[in-house]
């Protein structure tokens, strides 16, 4: 018999673990734990390719279980069950673990299993990915496992902040980034029609749209641009639109700590030249070969056609005068 | 003549003043009032929020479970049912002495069967459906809860179980002391007191959630999870001939002494913006003020406070009181001719 894939489930409620067993046991090899350190222990001796944690559990919370969980297996897919979607779980949880998916709970069974399925899938192409890597590395007798920091200084957009504020932030960082500001939709998308974007830094509120259906539809066209989110509104529900929808990298709230965006900065953009060069570490790129995006509400279509608009109009500019 | 004209001018443009500034006292003083009763209510509906939270959480749980359970019963049922047509398909034909298809056939109904066992899929059905009961079984005793913290059915005033009210309580704070302390519970056997049961727990919910606010932060949010800094949290009641006392004692941060003169002051507050009114505790006074009763505190900087309440086992009533009472009777009980009983 083909072996099943392994999915780690971690809920303090005995009950839902069964549950849960059940549902997933004909598809795969389920392992099941009461508690985070129990989860963990697993994770060191089982091939596990996808993780589902509660949040709310006594002793080890599920955000701090899957950031250590991410350290004994990186490329097993984290998806968080939340009973409330309690705000301070939600922003924990989004900057520390890198969740893959939330699901709320209660469940429905037949979108659990469809988001398992697609975790496994992910998992795969990650893993087989990082192996062929590493193969090639091999072939070319070079171990160094370091990626290359690239002698370019990467562009970073900010949209939808007022001129003082990013004025402030480019004294920060114009040292190691090359800065520029948007303050509509329409004039970061021109921006990113024009030159390579590594990181966008965007507000959530903007006059029709918000910010994830804006880098949703960046996404679209520009799939290793590295989103984070900067704003004062702290809100559950667009926390997990932005890792649902957008897979966001950090999802920031002000004020910000010294020295801290600066570094989120860093890891963003050596995330994006990660994207560059093994485009599978991309998780909403690698999910969309298997899930085709469906998104074709209105708002999506309007925002693309004036990234395509901008897209023409930079285009137009730059091609030679006959 | 003058001097006594101007003096007597004098006094009287001094009454109008006077008189004036009563009225505006008084006026100032309905504001007041009317802010004061605004902000009680909205202390009121904020403690509701958090009630409701809690409850979301804890049902959402079971909910969750005996939903799937369900879901995954109609897939076994129709696996089941699929095996059985099967092996009844073959029995028709085979009765009517037809042997052609046997072999497909009693391969079909071997394929069939055999995931039925290799699952155990009769005996997991079944845990599945008792499991079920179970679910709904909590979600039902947290509404009974519900239902016994707010006693809305029920006249105000009557001897109520105070150990009862505490756990109604802490089932309603279960949410947010779970990931935080640990609870220990010391009764006294059967304490019961004449009072209003709903507002002695929203005492008791108040008290309990302070105390679980002062173990922060919850394990996890910082990385540690140190046994030995493990939040405790102790309730003990105490059965006295004229008195039930209760304590509510955590192991938290503590309160500083210049703070500790403060607590029961309105508005009072250590807490950020939007965290609390700084209006539970004064509430909390007052409503053991009405019963007759004390609140007192006593906490040392990061060893932990304790709150103690006493009240009369007997409720000590003034005429004034009487009457107020027995108003609050009549209206409650015109509320429940028009709200179904729960």
């Amino acid at each position: 018999m083909k072996s099943q894939p392994h999915v780690l489930v971690v809920d303090d409620e005995p009950l839902v673990l069964n549950t849960l067993q059940n549902l997933l046991e004909f598809d795969y090899t389920v392992h099941t734990a009461e508690d985070g350190f129990t989860g963990l222990k697993i994770l060191q001796k089982e091939p596990v390719a996808v993780i589902l944690s509660d949040q709310r559990m006594p002793e080890m919370l599920g955000h701090e279980f899957l950031r250590q969980a991410k350290l004994i297996r990186p490329n097993a897919i984290r998806i968080l069950l939340t009973g409330y979607s309690d705000l301070e779980a939600v922003m924990n949880s989004v900057n520390a673990g890198e969740i893959f998916r939330y699901l709320n709970k209660p469940w429905k069974s037949d979108l659990l299993l469809s988001v398992v399925k697609l975790g496994v899938q992910v998992h795969d192409e990650l893993s087989g990915i990082i192996r062929q890597a590493a193969w090639d590395q091999r072939l070319k007798g070079d171990h160094s496992t370091h990626i290359e920091v690239e002698e370019k200084t990467p562009n970073v957009l900010f949209v939808g902040y007022e001129n003082s504020e990013v004025a402030h932030l480019v004294k920060q960082l114009e040292d190691r980034f090359a800065v520029s500001a948007a303050t509509s939709i329409d004039e970061a998308f021109r921006e990113i029609a024009r030159k390579p974007i590594s990181v966008i830094v965007s507000e959530v509120k903007f006059e029709e749209f918000d910010g994830v259906e804006f880098l949703s539809a960046v996404r679209q066209d520009y799939p290793h641009i590295v989103t984070v989110i900067l704003t004062e509104v702290v809100d559950a529900q667009l926390a997990i639109r932005s890792i649902n929808e957008l897979q966001v990298f950090k999802y920031l709230t002000k004020p910000l700590a010294k020295g801290e965006f600066k570094k989120v900065l860093t890891d963003a953009a050596l995330r994006n030249q990660q994207y560059a060069s093994a485009p599978a570490a991309n998780l909403q790129l690698t999910a969309q070969k298997f899930v085709p995006s469906t998104a074709e509400d209105q708002s999506d279509t309007a925002l693309r056609l004036r990234l395509r608009a901008a897209q023409a109009m930079v285009a137009k500019k730059s091609s030679p005068a006959p | 003549f003058i001097q006594i004209s101007a003096l007597t001018l004098s006094l009287m443009v001094f009454a109008a003043m006077g008189l004036r500034l009563a009225v505006s006292l008084r006026k100032q003083d309905a504001v007041i009032r009317e802010s004061q009763q605004q902000l009680i209510q909205s202390e009121k509906m904020a403690s509701l929020g958090q009630m409701v939270a809690g409850l979301v959480h804890e049902m959402n749980t079971p909910l969750g479970f005996v939903r799937s359970n369900i879901e995954i019963t109609e897939r076994n049922h129709g696996i089941l049912s699929d095996a059985i047509s099967e092996y009844e398909s073959m029995s028709t034909t085979l009765e009517q002495g037809d042997l052609s298809h046997l072999e497909s056939q009693l391969q079909s109904v071997k394929e069939r069967s055999e995931k039925i066992r290799k699952f155990n899929l009769i005996d997991k059905t079944r845990t599945l459906l008792s499991q079920s009961l179970v679910g709904l079984d909590r979600i039902q005793e947290l509404i009974l809860n519900l239902k016994n913290f707010s006693r809305l059915d029920e006249a105000s005033l009557k001897p109520a179980d105070i150990n009862e009210g505490l756990d109604s309580a802490l089932v309603i704070a279960q949410n947010m002391l779970k990931a935080r302390a640990t609870v220990e519970k010391r009764y006294a056997a059967h304490l019961v007191a004449e009072c209003h049961a709903a507002q002695l727990n929203q005492v008791f919910l108040n008290l309990i959630m302070n105390a679980a606010q002062a173990i922060t932060p919850a394990p996890g949010e910082t990385g540690g999870t140190d046994a030995e800094r493990q939040g405790r949290i102790v309730i003990t009641t105490i059965a006295e001939p004229q008195w039930a006392t209760i304590k509510i004692s955590d192991n938290g941060s503590g309160i500083r002494p210049e703070h500790l003169r403060r607590i029961f002051e309105p508005f009072f507050t250590t807490k950020r913006v939007g965290e609390g009114t700084g209006l539970g505790l004064s509430i909390a006074y007052k409503i053991i003020e009405q019963h007759g009763g004390t609140i007192d505190v006593k906490s040392d900087v990061g060893m932990g406070t304790t709150f103690t309440v006493r009240i009369p086992l007997r409720h000590l009533q003034t005429p004034q009181q009487n009457a107020r009472l027995s108003k609050m009777i009549q209206n409650n009980s015109q509320t429940s001719i028009t709200t179904p009983s729960l």
